[in-house]
């Protein structure tokens, strides 16, 4: 079971739901907020590898080069600039897609490899826990997210943390998941982005289900709207400044007896919506 | 004059103080919501979209099927796992796609095609407090640092018969789309709160805010939560020589606020909205504009 | 020598633009024929580093003046390499940037602008 949780909106409580439900479910933990990386904050993980993460960049040998402009015609990033004195790269727009290699004719183009970030492999309290994070000044996050799931292919039980919005982070993120849960806030900011974020997963066929985060008594905004939309209400969190405080502090919320039941009712219906749609998806139905 | 507002960490209060500040500056001001995924900040003003067109952003790949012999080559050269052989037939993952063209560079039969494509909505609204310059990205789609640009050159477009100010409402996170609303401002307010995550992130956006050279400014919002980490936060700041301007306490009727689509400076009886005009005549007399 | 000006017109008493790397269109000026012809920059459309297409796109051209607003870090970059010089040009007409530069009253961009507002 490979369950995302993303919200749309920023701070509506994506870490803490995941970090607190892979404890009570036992799941691992994977932190693909890549830019902003917080889940080892609650989980305070024992680190026992890091893995640089590198895209790769073109290397041009002068000796075969003939300047013909081909390589940097053919990068759609503009990384590359052809000057009579030779190829010039700008590493920070270079994606690493190979294409400059295919269009060298010269075979005058290697790779090689440059970091971007790094990840980090450890365990929490009898979970395995990862997590990613992007070199400042590096705008993009996307082959953190790839390595972060191509090490953890084989873990079958795992809860992955995205970063906010719907951009290319939260797709990759999303990639083969077998449920995403959505968490919001009462606001009508909440609301506004968990629409994208519920037009993001339906695209990509994804069953989901929604947890109400700070939930107000006599708000219930995104209850109806789960009802008007027929999805899945996973839970609700109540608002409480007990609970701010708490987070502040870099606990898990669990460690109170008062939310680790709501953590557990929680994860009980998660699972059980989750295994019941993805099931559902399997048999065509 | 050009403000951006960012945070790092999401939820810290971006919105709420871009639309405080817009509410108090006059309406020649214009705002700019650069959060292109999830854009807010004209939630908070009554308004009318009176100017709308589609956004063409990043290039994608699409196979022609008549022409496709489904050889596999592009299969073996995309890196990013977007072409597969499906029910028969070659096909793309336009999610996937990063528009690199590597596979139309392979492909012998000439059967990909690379175009740009309608990846969002820029749009201008009108409200009582002036114009707002803003998009709506397509949810997935690639390339919103373009989107980002777009947005900010629309706003330049209407303010460019005067010497204009602009005030931008970012986006969370580090990554390109901050990177492009940062770029090219003068000042820079980072909207911060007393959290272990929210410090964190703090640091990590103040790094990449040096590098743009922008002059930074911090705001601790809800600093009652934890008046330990406020203190490190100013601790840091003062170390750092980025002046915090202000604190905000815990206010719940900011939510109320939200929901009611009024900025909270606008609630005379709020705690939070009191400590947001005291920050906002702070800025204007320590930036003299 | 042959000239590039950043134009918003495919004219020469259109008005420049100070934009370089998503600047409509370039003129390039021919000071022996005094001919001038319009380029599309299709380096407008880039998602990222159209200052550098847009140099890569004069450098082409075989310009070796730039006259325009602003060059940003990568864009002076190229046209350094190029061995192009770029010149600063306010609010003005085509030809009226020409004039100034042949009149030798521009001054050499050495530093990396901001992005015009």
């Amino acid at each position: 079971m490979e369950i995302v949780v993303l919200s749309g909106k920023g701070g509506t409580g994506k870490t803490t739901v995941a970090t607190n439900l892979a404890q009570v479910l036992n799941m691992n933990y994977i932190d693909c907020d890549v830019e902003e990386p917080n889940g080892h904050i609650f989980l305070k993980p024992t680190i026992e590898k890091q893995i640089d993460v590198e895209i790769l960049n073109p290397v041009i040998d002068k000796d075969k080069c003939t300047l013909c402009g081909k390589c940097a015609e053919a990068c759609q990033f503009n990384a590359l600039a052809t000057v009579p004195t030779g190829v010039m790269l700008f590493k920070e727009l270079c994606h690493g897609c190979g294409a400059c290699m295919i269009a060298c004719l010269q075979g005058a183009i290697t790779e090689v490899g440059r970091s971007i970030g790094i990840v980090s492999v450890g365990n929490t309290d009898g979970i395995s826990f990862m997590s990613g994070k992007l070199n400042i000044k590096e705008p993009m996050g996307g082959p953190i997210i790839s390595k972060l799931k191509e090490i953890s292919k084989f873990d079958d039980h795992k809860l992955l943390d995205s970063s906010p919005g719907t951009s290319c982070s939260v797709v990759k993120t999303l990639d083969g998941a077998d449920y995403a849960l959505l968490v919001t806030e009462p606001t009508k900011f909440g609301l506004h982005d968990l629409k994208l974020a519920v037009a993001l997963v339906k695209e990509m066929g994804i069953s989901h289900g929604i947890i109400v985060n700070r939930n107000i008594e006599g708000n219930s905004m995104i209850q109806d709207y789960c009802e008007s939309e027929n999805i899945d209400l996973i839970g609700e969190i109540p608002f409480s400044r007990k609970a701010a405080e708490l987070y502040s502090q870099g606990l898990l919320l669990i460690d109170n007896p008062e939310y680790k039941m709501i953590f557990e009712t929680i994860g009980t219906k998660l699972i059980k919506e989750a295994s019941r749609r993805s099931s559902d998806a399997i048999s065509g139905n | 004059m050009q403000l951006v507002v960012i945070s790092g960490k999401g939820g810290t209060g971006k919105t709420t103080i871009a639309s405080s500040f817009a509410y108090l500056s006059d309406s020649d001001l214009i705002k700019i919501d650069c959060d292109v995924d999830a854009s807010n900040l004209h939630l908070m003003f009554d308004g009318e979209d009176i100017e709308k067109s589609d956004f063409y952003g990043a290039k994608a790949a699409e196979i022609l099927s008549d022409k496709c012999i489904n050889c596999n080559k592009c299969i073996e050269t995309c890196r990013f796992g977007a072409i597969r052989f499906i029910n028969g037939r070659t096909l793309i993952e336009p999610l996937k796609c990063e528009g690199c063209g590597a596979c139309v560079l392979v492909c012998e039969e000439k059967a990909i095609t690379l175009d740009h494509e309608i990846t969002g909505t820029t749009l201008i609204t009108k409200t009582q407090n002036g114009l707002i310059s803003r998009a709506e990205m397509i949810p997935g789609a690639e390339g919103s640092g373009k989107l980002v640009t777009k947005v900010r050159q629309n706003a330049n477009i209407i303010g460019s018969n005067k010497e204009s100010d602009y005030i931008i409402d970012g986006s969370p996170g580090v990554g390109c789309a901050v990177m492009a609303s940062i770029t090219g401002c003068d000042y820079c307010v980072i909207v911060t709160e007393p959290t272990q995550s929210g410090f964190e992130d703090f640091k990590r956006i103040y790094e990449l805010t040096t590098y743009f050279g922008v002059k930074g400014f911090a705001i601790i919002n809800k600093y009652d939560i934890n008046p330990l980490i406020s203190d490190q936060i100013k601790k840091f700041c003062s170390d750092v020589n980025m002046p915090v301007i202000g604190k905000i306490p815990f206010d719940k009727l900011v939510g109320e606020s939200i929901n009611a689509g009024c900025p909270i400076v606008s609630y005379e009886q709020s705690i939070a909205g009191q400590s947001i005009i005291k920050i906002w005549n702070e800025f204007k007399n320590r930036t003299g504009e | 020598m042959t000239i590039a000006v950043s134009s918003t017109e495919k004219s020469m008493s259109g008005t420049a633009d100070l934009r370089f790397g998503r600047c409509k269109y370039f003129a390039v000026y021919n000071t022996l024929t005094k001919e001038c012809t319009f380029v599309e920059n299709e380096a407008i459309n880039s998602n990222q580093g159209a200052g550098i297409a847009a140099s890569q796109t004069v450098a082409g051209l075989k310009a070796e003046v730039v006259l325009t607003g602003n060059l940003g870090p990568k864009a002076l970059n190229v046209l350094n390499a190029a061995g192009i010089n770029g010149y600063k040009i306010g609010q003005t007409t085509i030809e009226n940037a020409i004039s100034a530069f042949q009149e030798k009253k521009l001054s050499q961009i050495t530093e990396p602008g901001r992005p015009q507002k």
